[in-house]
């Protein structure tokens, strides 16, 4: 299918681009990566009357190593913050989840503030974002501000941003020397959306006692969510199979999907389940090796 | 009738049977194959079609005034005008639903196209598609097989009640003895689901119509048979000579589902000529899977009447194929065409069939690859395992039990197929130990004593090839038969010219789609005159105006490798013949004494007395009187083969429904994951038998293709609709072609029982896995989910549906 | 698709009855609605201009309300057509009053999807239909509650549907 027609704008600046925004609003969509944007648009099920390119903004290609956190600007492309050594060695969580993110050609062109400005219930990105309470800055015509993962996820498709306002910075928090992570997905390929998908971060004391879990799903619900119950049930607990497995059962109260082509509700719930634990087993598995 | 040439003594086999790389492979890795979107024509425009968004639905008014006022647009073609301008497509059941290149009164399927826009480019003729209203009128849709042939199904077409398209029963052998010796019934329900082979090239059709010459030009990808030219003449009302198609040398695969092209071919050619304007149409990857052409889906109840020994004395089987919102030729070959060899690799004489098909509110269906031989072995290798399960019988022991023996070939199988050469007991023993099957089935026993879900799947299947085109003729009763004129036949032609330099050229019109036809007549043609590959220069372009062709010309049901072949071995040997003829006239020697290399022809026994071949080919090209008297000039030989085996159907209802029959066998095990119902491949020996292998290298990619097709088919396939008719599987997020990550290694063995009948005793090979891999992998997820009792009976095995039998299986009680 | 759910509210079942039958109301409570105009009795044609996320669509509905039994229950009927593809829905919506005020609404509808976003779209046809369900719902509350904090500073004005003698 060929898209609709559309008028074509290309700001070299964030102010130029916030100010294409301003004007256009509704009428308007960012293209960054386009690798969701633009099959849909081809697909007709997007007609954005504008479409505002901001791949010539130089400015916002960028990792900077912080004190607690590392700062992405919200053009660096995906496959580039996914080999990159210093991601791997302060926020390996990013690496592996990006690993997921389709296949290596859709990294290659797709951004790290893309994938959350689409905001793609199955999106590992902000599954990660959301896991480790990170932020994302924008910038409006009323200037910029910081948005908590939570925020930007107050609904489907990156609800929290408002259509004059554009991603700039993602902030990514570095994890510490007695944090332990584990990133699983379930899909029916290679490369292919999550049916289920857990992020975990775990902060470890002496015997196993977890004393801070984040656990976060991807594609069970109109959004990437916490597993709050889960979360409680872990944290104080001294981990072991069995806390493990009553933890993860809980998952099934985070999970807000309908019957579904490829999978129905029940699998989903269930899968969620398998895969919580399986993912904290693992981060707990990491923990043990170092 | 032509006899089979012997295979050249002379040459020497030096080229066939070698891993000749492919010439095709250079110029479609840098770009420069010309496939049907390359061709360019002068003042073309570009076609968009307007589809149906409803399954059932009538249509009443459709308003095209906003769409023509859109600049760029050159004009739109309407439903009802495509029915003015045409008649419905012949199709070989009577009476038979109307159908033509477009919805007109109705739309029955989600995708039937309703109106053409023709524009200046694509990107216009979608916004115009946009403009367009049609008063749609929604009717109620039926989906399931079932369902649609129930007393309150909606009804598709008031010419066939209950929506039934095509029905017969036959019987063969002598079922009431049969039965009455059985020890045991053993009885199956299969559903096969509706899935196609995507190629990585959709359809395209260039339509460009002469009003002046009241002629049609039409360049497509389509695969054949030609009878889709026929179908197009008679449906546009004009004699075959003014319709010239032309097919490209290149195509982006096809594996029959191009086959079901013709209809798009006729509705573009009136396009054409509606809006003045040549047209060019390249179908868009979603309208590609919701309005193409898929295989059909099949329900079959089964029952195999057996002794305690395991010999299977009768089957019994009623199998319905839905062929969607339409019946097209060339089905209702789905449910006749594999005949033939319905019985598969076993001696079973007696048997019972009703065959229906039916039409519910899907897209319409092709000979996907395979042409239901995969719907076939399905429930015919998952019944061996039942039955093998009920006799506590081992499945790989109840096959050698009941396969045709060496010694019975060439076998006629109860039902008329006449199986030319094989060993399958040998093959499958290769495979088996290939496999290392009885450490296996140990390995197995104590795996799942840990709580492992293992299995092992066994399938065993005879590859049809060459489908004589008889087999359309079962759908009528033989007293209908008789009152029209009997069809059948494989034909191919092939010409090799000899220039002035006696350099060769071999004129082809064998309609490749990837499989590398060009290099395998090089191949052939250098043995047969003892020069290289490399010397031999073809072109292969089909083109009705510039070839001869017959009207089962094409590539499917893998015709080339044994019909194409044995053309090209003909058409080379007569070259020969002309060319000894010329050099034992100018040697003043008796043909029998000459002998060639690969640039002189000599005699025999006095090798000084010689001549080179160019100045051969020089006299027959500059000295024409300097010839034999009663030899024609000109320098080539002609090959029009049709296979000696494609015969009508007896009134018995017996036909050789095609004309060589490989086998294959399939040995692999897998792993379920019981806590996602997640499939993993542990081991996988596949062997095949498809006689002489002309070129190792690509018979290769022909079986790890059909391993790749097999795997999809099996578990991630499936063109899916809702009960409103309404598919789900419009791209591919949702219509899971396996990538290369899904597929495993396979171990490929292979075993080479020439055919008798073919010049290189090769014969097909181009549906490979693809008709065995989803019965073996159902076998080895049943032989895994055995200890759960649990039934495989349906496709895909996707882990959704694998894991919801698990747990059922789980929460109800054990029987 | 299935769509059920509860909604709170703390008006009253009668005022909440009254605007889930207020064209005006439920104009504004339409996600997108940029114009409804009645139709007959109790039908309404509106069209709708939104997007969720990458989905945009300008959409033609019918509406028709039936099987009325006021202030309980009534049968939403919804036929709607675009760009996207149509829809085609019906729903059950049920009132029940609280003790201490208030009253709760259930819905239970099917939604049947057809065309482009049906086939292309399904993973997220679920989303977006919930989203906009919401969306509805939400500013029915508003709108509810609204009327209750008016009717409390202003004089009763009858209204055309509501149930006086």
């Amino acid at each position: 299918m060929k898209p609709a027609p559309f008028e074509y704008f290309v700001p070299t600046s964030v102010e130029e681009a916030v100010e294409l925004l301003a004007r256009h609003g509704d009428d308007a969509k960012v293209l960054a990566g386009g690798q969701s944007l633009v099959p849909m648009m081809n697909f007709r099920l997007a007609q954005p009357a504008v479409l505002i390119d901001i791949n010539r903004i130089v400015e916002l290609g960028y990792i900077r190593e912080g004190d607690s956190s590392i700062a992405i600007g919200a053009m660096t492309r995906q496959r580039v913050v996914e080999t990159s050594p210093m991601v791997r060695d302060k926020c390996a969580i990013l690496s592996e989840a990006l690993a997921n993110v389709g296949h290596q050609a859709i990294r290659n062109r797709g951004t790290m503030g893309g994938t959350l400005a689409h905001g793609d219930p199955a999106a590992e990105v902000a599954t990660v974002l959301l896991t480790l309470g990170g932020s994302v800055t924008v910038a409006g015509p009323q200037g910029k501000r910081e948005l908590s993962p939570e925020e930007l996820l107050a609904g489907p498709y990156a609800a929290g941003i408002s259509s004059d306002e554009l991603i700039v910075e993602i902030n990514f928090p570095i994890l510490a020397a007695n944090e332990t992570h584990g990133f699983l997905e379930m899909s029916r390929r290679h490369g292919d959306f999550a049916l289920a998908g857990v992020a975990a971060v775990l902060r470890m004391g002496e015997g196993n006692i977890c004393e801070r879990a984040r656990v976060a799903l991807c594609g069970v619900a109109p959004t990437p969510v916490r597993a709050t119950e889960v979360e409680n049930q872990l944290t104080g607990k001294r981990l072991d199979a069995s806390t493990i497995q009553a933890a993860a059962e809980l998952a099934s109260r985070a999970v807000d999907c309908e019957d579904e082509y490829h999978a129905s509700r029940e699998y989903r719930t269930h899968l969620c389940q398998v895969y919580v634990r399986r993912t904290i087993q693992l981060a707990l598995e990491r923990w043990g090796n170092n | 009738m032509t006899t089979m040439p012997p295979a050249s003594k002379q040459a020497g086999e030096k080229w066939v049977g070698r891993s000749v790389p492919r010439r095709e492979d250079l110029r479609l890795l840098t770009g420069r194959g010309r496939f049907i979107d390359d061709f360019e024509l002068p003042q073309l425009k570009h076609a968009a079609i307007l589809r149906s968004p409803y399954a059932h639905a009538e249509i009443g008014e459709i308003d095209v005034h906003a769409a023509l006022e859109l600049p760029g647009v050159r004009g739109v073609l309407t439903g009802r005008e495509v029915a003015a301008m045409s008649r419905p497509f012949a199709v070989g059941v009577s009476p038979a639903p109307k159908y033509y290149a477009s919805a007109v009164e109705r739309a029955r399927f989600v995708g039937e196209p309703v109106a053409v826009v023709v524009a200046d480019d694509r990107y216009i003729a979608e916004d115009a598609l946009e403009l367009i209203e049609v008063d749609y009128r929604p009717l109620p849709a039926v989906v399931d097989i079932e369902a649609a042939m129930a007393a309150d199904a909606p009804q598709l077409h008031e010419e066939c009640p209950n929506n039934i398209y095509s029905q017969r029963e036959f019987v063969y052998g002598d079922m009431e003895s049969a039965k009455k010796e059985a020890d045991r019934v053993v009885t199956g329900r299969f559903l096969f689901p509706k899935y196609g082979s995507t190629p990585i090239e959709t359809y395209g059709v260039i339509a460009s119509y002469d009003p002046f010459a009241d002629q049609y030009e039409i360049w497509s990808n389509y695969q054949g048979p030609m009878v889709g030219h026929a179908l197009v003449a008679q449906a546009l009302g004009i004699a075959e000579n003014r319709l010239r198609w032309i097919i490209p040398t290149d195509i982006g695969g096809g594996f029959g589902i191009k086959t079901g092209l013709y209809p798009y071919i006729a509705l573009m050619a009136m396009a054409s000529k509606r809006c003045g304007v040549p047209v060019k149409w390249i179908e868009d990857r979603q309208e590609h899977l919701i309005a193409s052409a898929t295989g059909t889906d099949r329900l079959t109840e089964m029952e195999a009447y057996v002794k305690s020994d395991g010999t299977i004395l009768a089957l019994k089987d009623r199998a319905i194929d839905n062929t969607g919102g339409y019946i097209r030729a060339p089905e209702p070959g789905c449910a006749y065409r594999s005949i033939g060899n319905h019985t598969g690799a076993y001696q079973i004489r007696n048997l019972e069939r009703e065959v229906l098909v039916v039409g519910t509110n899907k897209c319409l269906t092709a000979p996907n690859r395979g042409y239901t031989c995969q719907h076939l072995y399905f429930s015919l290798e998952r019944m061996m395992d039942k039955v093998a399960a009920e006799l506590d019988i081992d499945p790989a022991e109840i096959r050698l039990r009941n396969f045709i023996a060496a010694d019975q070939f060439p076998y006629k199988t109860a039902t008329g197929g006449l199986y030319d050469s094989g060993d399958y007991a040998a093959a499958f023993r290769l495979a088996l130990q290939r496999f290392d099957y009885d450490n296996m089935r140990q390995w197995q026993k104590e795996a799942r004593a840990e709580g492992r879900l293992i299995g092992i799947g066994l399938a065993t299947v005879v590859e049809p090839s060459v489908t004589n085109i008889a087999y359309v003729g079962l759908a009528k009763s033989y007293l209908e038969r008789r009152k029209e004129h009997p069809k059948s036949g494989s034909g191919e032609a092939i010409m090799v010219k000899m220039d002035p330099l006696g350099k060769v050229h071999v004129i082809a019109a064998t309609n490749p789609q990837g499989q590398g036809h060009d290099t395998v007549i090089s191949q052939v043609v250098a043995d047969q005159l003892g020069i290289l590959p490399d010397d031999v220069t073809v072109s292969n372009v089909l083109d009705t105006h510039q070839r001869l062709t017959s009207i089962t010309s094409g590539s499917y049901s893998s015709r080339f490798s044994s019909a194409g072949t044995t053309a090209v071995v003909l058409a080379t040997q007569r070259l020969k013949e002309k060319l000894f003829r010329i050099a034992g006239h100018l040697l003043d020697a008796h043909v029998e004494s000459l002998q060639n290399d690969s640039h002189k022809i000599f005699v025999r026994e006095q090798p000084q007395r010689s001549i080179e071949i160019r100045h051969v080919a020089g006299t027959a090209h500059w000295n024409q009187s300097g010839l034999p008297e009663d030899m024609d000039v000109g320098l080539y030989g002609v090959g029009f083969y049709n296979m000696p085996t494609s015969e009508p159907p007896t009134e018995f209802d017996q036909v050789n429904s095609s004309n060589t029959y490989g086998f294959i066998a399939e040995v692999l095990m897998v792993e379920i994951d019981p806590e996602t119902g997640a499939l993993q491949f542990l081991k996988w020996v596949s062997a095949h038998d498809a006689g002489t292998v002309i070129n190792p290298l690509l018979f290769e990619g022909q079986l790890q293709g059909g391993v790749a097709h097999g795997i999809g088919g099996a578990i991630f396939e499936e063109t899916a609709y809702d009960e409103n008719g309404q598919i789900l599987t419009g791209s591919f997020m949702d219509y899971l072609v396996p990538t290369s990550m899904e597929i495993p290694e396979v171990d490929m063995i292979h075993q080479e029982t020439p055919s008798p009948l073919t010049a290189l005793g090769s014969k097909g090979t181009g549906e490979a896995s693809a008709m065995s891999a989803p019965a073996a992998i159902a076998n080895a997820v049943a032989d895994a989910l055995r200890p759960l009792g649990i039934e495989v009976n349906e496709l895909p095995l996707s882990p959704n549906r694998i894991w919801h039998w698990i747990k059922d299986a789980q929460s109800s009680p054990s029987q | 698709m299935k769509l059920q759910g509860e909604v709170a509210f703390e008006a009253n079942r009668e005022t909440v009855w009254d605007a889930l039958n207020n064209p005006e109301v439920i104009a504004k409570c339409l996600p997108g609605c940029e114009s409804m105009e009645p139709a007959g009795e109790d039908v309404f044609e509106a069209v709708l201009k939104f997007g969720v996320g990458p989905i945009t669509g300008q959409y033609r509905v019918t509406l028709k309300i039936t099987d009325k039994n006021p202030p309980q229950t009534y049968v939403l009927q919804v036929d709607g057509s675009g760009k996207p593809g149509f829809v085609k829905g019906q729903g059950s919506i049920k009132l029940q009053a609280q003790d201490g005020g208030g009253a709760v609404l259930r819905y239970d509808g099917d939604l049947q999807i057809g065309g482009l976003a049906a086939r292309i779209g399904q993973r997220m046809i679920g989303t977006i239909s919930k989203q906009l369900t919401k969306q509805f719902f939400s500013r029915l509350v508003e709108a509810a509650e609204s009327t209750t904090e008016d009717s409390q500073d202003s004089p009763q004005i009858p209204h055309p549907s509501s149930n006086f003698p």
